[in-house]
């Protein structure tokens, strides 16, 4: 319900301007350009990602291409970049750039991996059985690919297609930084010109309409992925393709210069700017102040979400009564709510309903609570639904009153994975910067603020240690993630509670969650 | 008189929509083991639930130990309904090892709680397991620890839900067995779930067959497996012959395999369905035979040897199939002619 409050505002205030007055900014030019730019945008964006992923996931996964353990990490790792630090570091390399190429080009860097890694995984684990059987019916190896491993491949690709095409969608940083005009940029500018909030609201619902068309696909073609998962027993990995001399060197080269792209340029730029601000003044002080409004605020929007999901986490994984999928479904809806909506229609809220709270460090908790509430209902639900419920039920039957027996065996055995979930709340939240620039209290800086205004005045080489920062910040879940899949069962019975697909997946989401 | 342990009455049960449970009424006396036996969606694993409290009856009684648990007024949570259950698989809690799981029942008193620990993994036979986690345990053993862990607080009452189905079948028989004794000795009133009829009938001093949430029978295994009610319950709980019945003269019905005399009670019954177990029948080759001309003839089909015994299966003259039980092998092979002889009386039911 609550996260439902911003919308259900918005819309109240948008329709509070008159229809005469809806009408005028809806049906302006502007508004036409802006969805034709964020619909083209994400069309380059899919393109581009297609483009970097399938031959890379091919060669992952079906040659015998060397070094194959090392090009996965870097096929995973622009995950750990949040992808307006990328923008930054591509810009600051090359202050010519900008536009929608200059943003789809970052952008597809940024999110190719949605694709390569489920693609990768799902060309690996097709059996082995299915090719063949089609070889042997007289297909030749291309009629293969096309009728059989294409479509079995095609809806984890989609799936993450759909990923990439919501978080360019929601993306402020990097459009803003490549001055393009699409929708986030331009509500946040009409925001700012703050004599036409109206066309910010109306600009915003038709972005939360658009945002939501995409969840809602992005959802039913998740659902085809794992419908597509037959036979959990053992399947016979296909055979690697044997690559020829030739093959393996313009294998390598590819593979290294998409590495090299999304990866070494950044970090090539960002090494460049921090030795620059080392001749430039450097203000500790400043950096530090910056990190603590990044953890205070982050740490009290996340124990707000955690406070918020735990409810909703335990009726949903237990009671699955269409009330209580009902409820979930509304809190996902959280994922279609980029952070530059949520920013504004709480602005709208607090300055109408309690303009004492306006920007306050406690809206702007609120406002983290909204966006990253799915990501904490999901991480505890998963997490209490892999206690098996007989578990709870004998607590019960051994004398525990209800309470009790959930504390301390359902609560006990699934807090590392609503701990993880929460951790990963506070390091999302870390890096949002639209909601957070409308939201702040006067002089209240974060990493991703101090990262924007310098970078908005070209001030690159002092922006570079807050980039770094951020990135640093964003590897942790990646590393924390690795060390809890390389945990076996047997070191600690409360991995039980964490299965292994939903964090595979929702690493994904996790560590790329820039918005 | 003493009470019964545990006393249901009309009880029905359901998730909100068609109940699960309709009407169902049972006894188990003190020290009585009673198996409920019924196929998967028979609604067994419901009724257990709603005893042991975790569902909320629509309507009915519950009574434990005298004690009115669940009736239209009173609702007694689980943890104070006082039985103990062992879940499918155990489930043992995984972050305790096997000590504190016993212990989960037990009071705050450390050292009674300690004694009690080592006095029921003795009697279970895991001494010195106190520090085992649950995963470094052996299915068998596992089951072991649930079972210790449901009877360390006395309970007055014991739930056991399928606790054997996630064993493998050599060690099945032997938990199986040692639980039956360690209950036996013990004498706590037991009620088993499961839908194993053999299970139900060599371990139960009652059996209570469940069908489409209602319980169709309850008598002594011998009672189930001789003189089952209806010809479902008769088809559930072992291997059966089916015969059509052309005449019924008085007590004797005419079959293909002769007459047969008829030991339940609808001797009114013109036409039906005549029932043998198949260890009813003796076969006896062809050629061995000589002049007499009693029993019927029929050819071997197909001969599934089981070591103690075997089942073989005969299609007679007539065309109607039936199978044999015979002790170790029956020295014939498929195609020969043989000739069936019946002992005993047959069961007579309408047709379905």
């Amino acid at each position: 319900m609550v996260t439902a409050i911003p919308l259900l505002y918005l819309i109240v205030r948008t329709t509070g301007a008159g229809w005469q007055a809806i009408a005028d900014s809806l049906f302006r030019q502007r508004t036409l350009e802006t969805t034709l730019t964020s619909l083209g945008l994400i069309g380059l964006v899919i393109v581009g990602c297609l483009v970097l992923a399938v031959p890379s996931a091919w060669l992952l996964a079906r040659t015998n291409i060397p070094g194959r353990a090392l090009f996965l990490v870097t096929a995973a790792l622009p995950l750990a970049v949040p992808s307006y630090v990328m923008a930054y570091a591509w810009i600051a390399e090359f202050p010519w750039m900008s536009g929608l190429l200059a943003a789809a080009l970052v952008m597809s860097l940024a999110t190719y991996p949605y694709v390569a890694i489920p693609l990768t995984a799902a060309l690996r684990s097709i059996d082995a059985g299915h090719e063949e059987a089609a070889r042997s019916l007289g297909l030749g190896p291309l009629a293969v690919a096309r009728r059989v491993t294409v479509p079995l491949a095609w809806p984890a690709a989609a799936a993450g297609l759909l990923l990439a095409a919501l978080y360019t969608l929601s993306e402020f940083g990097t459009v803003a930084i490549f001055r393009v005009d699409a929708f986030t940029r331009v509500i946040y500018t009409a925001y700012r010109a703050s004599f036409d909030r109206t066309t910010a609201a109306v600009l915003a619902l038709l972005l939360v309409v658009l945002a939501l068309v995409l969840v809602l696909i992005e959802a039913r073609a998740r659902g085809k992925a794992q419908r597509w998962r037959v036979g959990s027993g053992v399947t016979r990995p296909a055979p690697r393709h044997r690559l020829g001399p030739w093959g393996t060197a313009a294998g390598l080269a590819w593979l290294t210069g998409v590495a090299v792209l999304a990866l070494g340029v950044p970090a090539w730029s960002l090494t460049q700017r921090l030795l620059e601000s080392q001749r430039t003044t450097f203000d500790a002080t400043e950096l530090l102040g910056a990190l603590a409004g990044s953890v205070s605020s982050s740490l009290l929007g996340a124990a707000l979400a955690l406070v918020l999901a735990l409810p909703i986490a335990i009726l949903a994984a237990r009671y699955a009564s269409r009330l209580v999928r009902g409820i979930e479904g509304a809190a996902f809806l959280g994922h279609a709510l980029p952070g530059v909506v949520v920013g504004l229609s709480l602005v709208f809220l607090t300055l109408a309903v309690l303009p004492a709270a306006y920007q306050t460090l406690a809206i702007l908790a609120f406002a983290y609570a909204v966006l990253f509430l799915p990501k904490a209902i999901g991480a505890s639900r998963s997490a209490i639904a892999a206690v098996p419920p007989a578990l709870e039920s004998t607590a019960r039957s051994l004398g525990r009153g209800p309470v009790r027996a959930w504390f301390t065996v359902t609560g006990r055995l699934a807090w590392p994975g609503i701990a993880a979930g929460t951790l990963l709340v506070v390091l999302t939240a870390m890096k949002e910067l639209p909601a957070t620039l409308m939201l702040r209290p006067t002089g209240f800086n974060t990493l991703a603020t101090e990262l924007w205004s310098r970078t908005e005045i070209q001030a690159f080489g002092s922006a570079a240690p807050y980039a770094l920062a951020m990135i640093l910040l964003a590897s942790v879940p990646a590393w924390l993630m690795g060390r809890w899949l390389a945990r076996t069962p047997e070191d600690d019975a409360g991995s039980t509670a964490v299965d292994d697909d939903t964090v595979r997946t929702d690493e994904i989401t996790y560590v790329g969650g820039v918005r | 008189m003493s009470q019964s342990a545990l006393e249901v009455v009309d009880l029905v049960v359901g998730y909100g929509g068609p109940a699960i449970v309709r009407g169902v009424s049972l006894d188990v006396a003190e020290h009585e083991f009673i198996a409920i036996l019924g196929a998967s969606g028979s609604g067994k694993t419901t009724l257990l639930r709603a005893v042991a409290g975790y569902l909320r009856p629509e309507s009915g009684l519950v009574q434990i130990n005298g004690r009115v648990v669940s009736d239209t007024r009173t609702w007694v949570p689980p943890e104070k309904r006082h039985i103990g259950i062992v879940p499918q698989e155990g489930a043992l809690f995984p972050h305790l090892d096997v000590a504190a799981n016993i212990a989960f029942g037990l009071g705050r008193d450390k050292k009674a709680a300690g004694a009690r620990v080592r006095e029921m993994l003795e009697m279970v036979n895991l001494e010195g397991l106190e520090q085992a986690r649950p995963h470094e345990l052996s299915g068998g053993q596992q089951q072991r620890v649930a079972l210790a862990r449901a009877l360390a607080p006395q309970p007055s009452l014991l739930l056991l839900d399928e606790p054997f189905s996630s064993l493998d079948a050599a060690l099945r028989a032997d938990v199986r067995r040692d639980m039956r004794s360690l209950l036996s000795d013990i004498g706590t009133a037991t009620v088993l779930v499961t839908h194993d009829q053999e299970e139900a009938l060599s371990l139960a001093d009652r059996v209570a067959v469940m069908s489409q949430g209602q319980i169709e029978q309850v008598g002594e295994p011998w009672a189930i497996y001789e003189s089952p009610a209806t010809l479902g319950i008769a088809r559930f709980v072992g291997d059966l012959v089916e015969l059509p019945v052309s005449a019924l003269d008085g007590s004797v019905a005419q079959t293909p395999v002769g007459p047969v005399a008829v030991g339940s009670e609808p001797a009114t019954l013109a036409g039906g369905v005549l029932t043998l177990r198949p260890e009813q029948l003796v076969l006896v080759a062809e050629r061995q035979v000589g002049g007499d001309e009693s029993g019927a003839s029929g050819r071997v089909e197909a001969i599934s040897y089981h070591g103690h015994d075997s089942l073989t299966s005969v299609r007679l003259t007539d065309g109607t199939p039936v199978s044999v039980r015979s002790t170790g092998g029956s020295g014939l092979r498929v195609g020969d002619d043989v000739r069936i002889l019946v002992t005993g009386s047959g069961r007579l039911y309408p047709h379905e």
